[in-house]
């Protein structure tokens, strides 16, 4: 165990621990009462206490393992994440972009894109598959769901479209 | 107990002529549909086809909203198998097995299985509500905050079970996911942790926080993959595999009891429901085995228990449904509106006065899961087929499937921004040994478990003693302990007739 491949567990220990804290803050900010803080309190101090004891027991590994060394598998492994980083990036430019450019036309810039980052390179998939799938998915959505969806090309061209 | 001049009467009606069974077969397959669907939920189903029972009479209508709930009961199970993603919060517990069955290879067994338990909590589910329509409604009378308190802690203790290997990031999980269920407004009125966000006033919107944690995570690491199942002679889809699969459920009556049981009791509790007893019978299966390690990792008994609970949780529902015209979910609701359209309302003078309409909805219902058995057959080796498909079309597919899920659940853009939120969070968490379902249990769990503590808080004036003074409370209080307390007594127990 080094400290390259404790870090990420403790940042993610961290986070707990700061949301917790704030959390705990942010309610009793709110109202001080018994019954605002009855569940959150002692949920928050366990949280607290096992985050704490998380991290000084990743701490002391990292100390009694002493310097570095380089692990070959940790860095295949993080080859390998480079794709998952990109995924999540393609994905959150999804979510972020479909209410402002449209369901289909997010989607249709979605679907390429994590296609081609997973090593699809056949034009005639890239473009075809996309749109069609963009197309009923949105169509689709669009007549089951009874709220708005924002749309680039619109229902009634969609339909026509088909 | 049981009118059997009205049964008769029933009889009639269902077999007097061939119409009121005319809706069965389309109402089963719009159930299956949208319940494979992510984010097309069952209670959307019935709204949306609510329109077409103007045009029949109130068995009829009941016959059709009946089937799409059996339907939809079993199809959540499906994409909770085959794309880990439970579409509901009723098939969760399906995922925890049914997921690493079909990554093995064992897709068709577990979709038989699920359909195996799905039909036999189902057929039980109503035998009990047949036999027992009004004891059980009495009980739900007799359930208050206090009660359900008790419930959800037992939910909450399988937290405890589902650790993993770190006992520790398994509880941070769980508690961490309690606290984020209890985010927006309480029930006193008072806003807690939204960060000024409105959408975030209602609290963080669960079953899409459970789609990024189970689906979406789950893509990030199908990324490298060719195929979920990896495969090639395993990747087939096998009828007699399904039918395997079918047969080994209906060889654990033991497990399908248990479930069913827990699905009826728990699933009339209103508000509660199907959500809880799924994780309520996986839990208890988890923790009867000789080997609950196993659990998790694609053992079969996992997926029946969750699809037997879920499945006759119906029952349960339509219990307090037709004994005291409370709806206890959203799929109840609906078919609420069929009793106002028909002029009529639930309760016991409806039971009474109309028990012949009861005991044929009954009956009706027994129908239906012979259907269901036929119709999730001949459909499964087709639903099967997405392990067929390669992960670089499935991923994105999927992944669009769960966004806009979560978009038709909430209305608004907060669905989309959970599961992306929840998708990155559960990567992590799984990548570092931190409990994923453990948090969505917490998630689920929160809101309900802080609400019912409240108000058996104030009911008692914060005297602890008042739970001493509440029969069901302790009668489940108990039956917790012994559920957690029953293997190491009687591991005890053996080792001490063992030394003797």
């Amino acid at each position: 165990m080094n400290i390259r491949s404790r870090l990420p567990e403790i940042i993610l220990a961290g986070l707990f621990l700061i949301l917790s804290c704030w959390y705990l803050n942010d309610a009793y900010s709110a109202s001080a009462s018994t019954e605002n803080l009855l569940l959150i309190l002692p949920a928050a101090i366990v949280v607290i206490c096992l985050c704490l004891w998380i991290i000084g027991r990743a701490l002391y590994e990292i100390v009694k393992a002493g310097p570095d060394q380089a692990d070959d598998e940790e860095e295949e492994k993080e080859k390998k994440s480079v794709s998952v980083f990109g995924a999540m990036s393609i994905l959150a430019g999804f979510v972020l972009s479909m209410d402002w450019i449209g369901f289909d036309a997010a989607t249709f810039l979605f679907m390429i894109a994590l296609m081609f980052l997973q090593g699809e390179r056949r034009p005639l998939w890239l473009s075809a598959f996309p749109a069609v799938f963009a197309i009923l998915v949105s169509l689709f959505f669009e007549y089951m769901i009874p709220y708005p969806m924002q749309m680039l090309l619109g229902k009634e061209f969609l339909e026509k479209l088909i | 107990m049981i009118d059997f001049g009205a049964v008769q009467q029933a009889l009639d009606l269902l077999f007097g002529s061939f119409a009121p069974w005319l809706v069965v077969l389309p109402g089963l397959i719009i159930g299956l549909v949208f319940g494979s669907i992510p984010g097309l939920q069952i209670s959307m189903a019935m709204a949306i086809f609510l329109p077409i029972t103007l045009h029949m009479d109130f068995v009829m209508s009941m016959l059709f909203l009946t089937a799409i709930f059996t339907g939809g009961s079993f199809g959540g199970g499906v994409t909770a198998i085959l794309m880990n993603i439970p579409g509901t919060s009723s098939a969760l517990a399906t995922a925890f097995d049914g997921y690493p069955m079909a990554r093995q290879g064992k897709h068709n067994e577990a979709l038989g299985l699920a359909l195996g338990s799905s039909t036999f909590g189902c057929g039980l589910g109503y035998i009990v509500l047949f036999c027992l329509i009004q004891p059980i409604s009495v009980m739900v009378l007799k359930l208050g905050p206090t009660e359900m308190f008790a419930v959800t802690v037992w939910g909450l203790t399988l937290i405890a079970s589902l650790r993993g290997d770190h006992m520790s990031k398994g509880v941070v999980s769980g508690i961490f996911g309690l606290l984020l269920g209890t985010v927006g407004y309480n029930d006193l009125g008072i806003a807690r942790g939204t960060m000024d966000i409105d959408i975030l006033l209602d609290g963080i919107p669960a079953v899409p926080a459970m789609m990024g944690m189970f689906a979406a995570s789950e893509l990030f690491n199908l990324l490298n993959a060719k195929f979920i199942v990896e495969d090639e002679a395993q990747r087939k889809v096998s009828i007699p595999k399904v039918l395997s699969g079918f047969k080994t459920a209906l060889r654990h009556p033991v497990i399908n009891t248990r479930g069913s049981l827990i699905g009826i009791l728990v699933g009339a509790v209103p508000g509660v429901g199907s959500s809880v007893s799924n994780l309520l019978s996986y839990m208890e299966t988890r923790r009867r085995d000789k080997n609950p390690e196993s659990y998790g990792n694609g053992n079969p008994k996992g997926v029946m228990a969750s699809e037997s609970a879920n499945s006759s949780s119906e029952a349960g529902s339509m219990a307090t449904l037709l004994a005291l015209g409370i709806p206890g979910g959203g799929a109840t609701a609906v078919m609420l509106a069929v009793f106002a359209m028909n002029n009529i309302t639930g309760g016991p003078t409806f039971i009474r006065d109309q028990t012949d309409v009861v005991y044929a909805i009954i009956f009706a219902n027994f129908g239906q899961v012979f259907l269901l058995a036929v119709i999730g057959l001949l459909l499964i080796p087709m639903l099967a087929a997405v392990v067929k498909v390669p992960v670089r079309l499935l991923v994105p597919v999927v992944m669009t499937l769960a966004i806009f899920g979560s978009y038709g659940l909430t209305g608004s853009m907060s669905g989309p921004y959970t599961v992306l939120t929840f998708s990155i969070l559960g990567y992590f968490m799984k990548k570092h040994n931190y409990s994923v379902p453990g948090l969505v249990i917490g998630i689920l769990l929160g809101k309900m478990a802080e609400s019912e503590l409240l108000h058996s808080f104030q009911i008692s004036g914060g005297h602890i003693s008042y739970a001493l003074t509440r029969p069901v409370t302790l009668v489940i209080f108990v039956l917790l302990l012994l559920s957690i307390g029953y293997q190491p007594l009687l591991k005890f127990i053996k080792s001490r007739m063992g030394g003797k």
